[in-house]
């Protein structure tokens, strides 16, 4: 989820810049392969909500100005007033039959979502090519899905916002400032839209079937308005999403990592892991100071871990020696310190540049 | 004096916590001028590796041997990529599952909403399940836990969110000594979403408990199952069912052998009332490598009505509570090789080149 500020300015200087933008995109390509951004949950649209599709599209492009923006190919935009199985299913397939009709995922692309772009992603994926075959088009062809931040297994801020919209306004003020910051309104019967399917409950009974897509998921672990939002979320979370979801773990219970021997931090410590995880969804890195918004470029000083369950390859086992270091924190007097893995240089950058570089190195 | 004393004792002290630190057999920065380690950092015991969890995959005898790259995430990629070749071993329509997967996927469930209270208590909802039939009981379960004064009984209401009309509602009542409030509501409504609304009075003021369930209209009848028969590698099981409406469906189930999950198994079909019959499909990689003796069974058997149309709703049926069990043909022709799905595979051999480059 990001908050953005929509005025006639800014939109106006979206449209005039866009083709120019598109232009210059034309071979923005992640390893080789176009790159469709699906974006989240945005809050300004149950303040004020996009009165057409082009609006829609303008709050898209906004979203992902930070980085990957330039580096897509395509989006796929939905208006956050609208539900999953609703106005967003149609939004989201007017532009998929764009993506199919220009052959885009002729030769495989990836998907790059964010928070509630999981669920969005994941409901697509299970239906796009019944729709598109019925239509006589071709069906996209996705090589992985790089999910940051996925909230494809809801946040308990969306069961709460639920709750706050038909209570009175006595109740549980922190509780209730939460949910502001979350959904950027006070909340009320009727007015909450994709809030609604990203209840817990909600979103892990919507389009959950395993299909053969596997899905990147990147991990934060940072806060999001000041904070305030973290003691309503189940587990460790960004702020916003919980770490149950971004994992990919198939159930809501709260943990704190999606390894059981490896914080957010990367300490390697015994930690509250998932279960297990959603059939071909692979953790790939964690952060824990990156926050919800983060991690799609704006923030830097942050190491990143990655969620190494083993470190055999292959039956090769793998040398971290590079990678691993020891630390002391400043009451430990004694002993070798707490053993930490780590992305080397990570914290110089974002997740998402550090992720794009990566593959187009 | 006094004074010096202190110092003394300071400085006595002092010096010999120093020199135990600095001696400690776990310092390990210690000397590091003399052997030129980098300071705080040391490279990991020979022989142990405090990162590991779990045991490592099974050594293929025929993969050929790579040095890994030092890079954290091609290390990263190359795992998520070597873990999905494994994966696309097995068709999609009949995967292996563990335990808990078999939980996440069966379907239809509903985890207790928790909701806090002032003063640190909660007050919980629990449902048997997410979705129920129309005309289905809708058992509803509460708790509040804390130091509230809490009255006798809940009341529970269903309300439409669009109309805001209450649907059906009932008391929760909280029998003797039990730690939590009890009542049906039942689902005689118009399919789709809805507000399950439990209010208590709390400390004398209500407090509304909202969750969501949804009604779902009754798609059909499941009318057992046909002769299971094995067909080139796949054990097809059909199953019978009579849908009331033309449509596109998906059945899911699970395939358990004495009490333990094997495998997720899914088809689609468009039901148009010439057949009335699915097939689903376990195949010979989930089966092969096990004894199977004695019957198999289906369990949680989903049938999902596909959105014709971007916007349409997916209307979802289940099965008997019990599956089905059934005696399975000789299955001594299935063999555990490879599913050999040529968009999967081209997808395994992409990410294989992208992790190949670290």
């Amino acid at each position: 989820m990001k908050t953005r500020k929509r005025s006639a300015c800014k939109t106006a200087l979206a449209v005039a810049i866009a083709g120019g933008l598109f232009a210059g995109t034309a071979h923005a390509q992640l390893a080789g392969h176009n790159v469709i951004l699906v974006h989240g949950f945005q809050q300004e649209d149950l303040a004020n909500p996009p009165a057409n599709l082009n609006e829609v599209k303008s709050a898209g492009e906004d979203y992902w100005r930070t980085f990957w923006l330039s580096r897509s190919d395509a989006r796929v935009d939905w208006g956050s007033d609208g539900r999953v199985e609703g106005n967003i299913a149609q939004q989201a397939y007017q532009q998929l039959r764009d993506i199919s009709q220009q052959g885009l995922c002729n030769d495989f692309c990836i998907v790059v979502s964010h928070s509630t772009g999981d669920l969005v992603t994941r409901y697509l994926l299970e239906n796009q090519a019944r729709w598109l075959q019925a239509d006589g088009l071709q069906p996209l062809k996705i090589l992985a899905a790089i999910d940051y931040s996925g909230a494809g297994g809801g946040t308990e801020l969306a069961d709460l916002a639920l709750n706050i919209a038909y209570n009175d306004s006595w109740y549980n003020w922190p509780l209730k400032q939460a949910v502001r910051a979350f959904t950027g309104i006070t909340p009320e019967p009727g007015s909450l839209g994709v809030v609604n399917d990203l209840q817990t409950n909600t979103a892990r009974n919507l389009a959950v079937s395993p299909n053969n897509i596997p899905r990147l998921r990147f991990v934060a672990g940072g806060s999001s308005y000041g904070g305030i939002t973290k003691p309503f979320i189940a587990g460790t979370d960004d702020g916003v999403v919980p770490t149950h979801s971004a994992c990919g773990a198939t159930t809501s219970n709260g943990i704190d990592s999606c390894s059981s021997n490896l914080s957010l931090a990367g300490k390697v410590s015994s930690q509250n892991g998932p279960s297990d995880l959603y059939y071909n969804h692979f953790p790939i890195l964690m952060n824990e100071g990156a926050s919800h918004s983060g991690v799609l470029g704006s923030e830097t000083g942050n190491i990143s871990v990655p969620v190494v369950n083993d470190t055999t390859l292959n039956g090769l086992r793998v040398d971290f020696a590079s990678r691993t270091y020891n630390k002391r924190a400043w009451w430990q007097w004694w002993g070798s310190g707490d053993r930490y893995v780590e992305v080397p240089g990570s914290d110089q950058t974002d997740m998402s540049t550090l992720v794009y570089n990566t593959l187009n190195n | 004096m006094p004074l010096r004393l202190l110092l003394a004792l300071t400085f006595v002290v002092s010096g010999a916590v120093g020199l135990g630190y600095l001696l400690s057999a776990d310092n390990t920065v210690r000397f590091s001028w003399i052997t030129g380690e980098s300071e705080g950092r040391s490279p990991p015991p020979s022989g142990t590796d405090t990162t590991r969890s779990k045991p490592g995959p099974v050594e293929s005898p025929t993969t050929e041997k790579q040095e890994p790259s030092e890079n954290a995430i091609g290390f990263m990629l190359a795992s998520a990529a070597a873990q999905y070749s494994q994966n696309i071993r097995y068709p999609t329509y009949s995967i292996p599952i563990s335990e808990d997967q078999a939980r996440a996927y069966a379907g239809n469930r509903f985890d207790p909403v928790e909701l806090p209270l002032d003063g640190g208590g909660q007050f919980t909802v629990t449902l048997e399940k997410y979705r129920f039939v129309q005309e289905e009981d809708i058992l509803v379960a509460a708790s509040i836990t804390g130091s509230q004064v809490v009255g006798p009984s809940l009341g529970a209401t269903l309300e439409s969110p669009e109309s805001r009309q209450a649907i059906a509602s009932t008391t929760l009542k909280n029998e003797a000594g039990a730690p939590y409030y009890e009542g049906v509501i039942e689902a005689d409504a118009e399919p789709g979403e809805y507000r399950l609304i439990v209010e208590a009075t709390i400390d004398g003021k209500p407090v509304r408990h909202v969750s969501t369930l949804t009604i779902e209209p009754d798609l059909g009848e499941f009318d057992g199952l046909g002769d299971p028969r094995v067909t080139n590698n796949d054990l097809i099981i059909p199953v019978h069912f009579d849908a009331k409406d033309p449509g596109f469906y998906a059945l899911s189930a699970q395939l358990y052998h004495n009490g333990r999950a094997l495998a997720q198994l899914q088809t689609e079909k468009r039901l148009d009332g010439t057949t009335d019959t699915l097939e689903l499909k376990a195949h010979g990689s989930v089966l092969a490598h096990r004894e199977i003796s004695g019957n198999l069974e289906l369990r949680n058997l989903q049938i999902r009505r596909l959105p014709a149309s971007p916007g349409d709703r997916t209307d979802y049926g289940y099965g008997p509570d019990d599956g089905y069990s059934f005696s399975p043909p000789d299955l001594d022709g299935l063999t555990d090789s490879p599913a050999g799905d040529p968009e999967s595979e081209q997808r395994a051999a992409l990410l294989q080149r992208l992790a190949d480059k670290f």
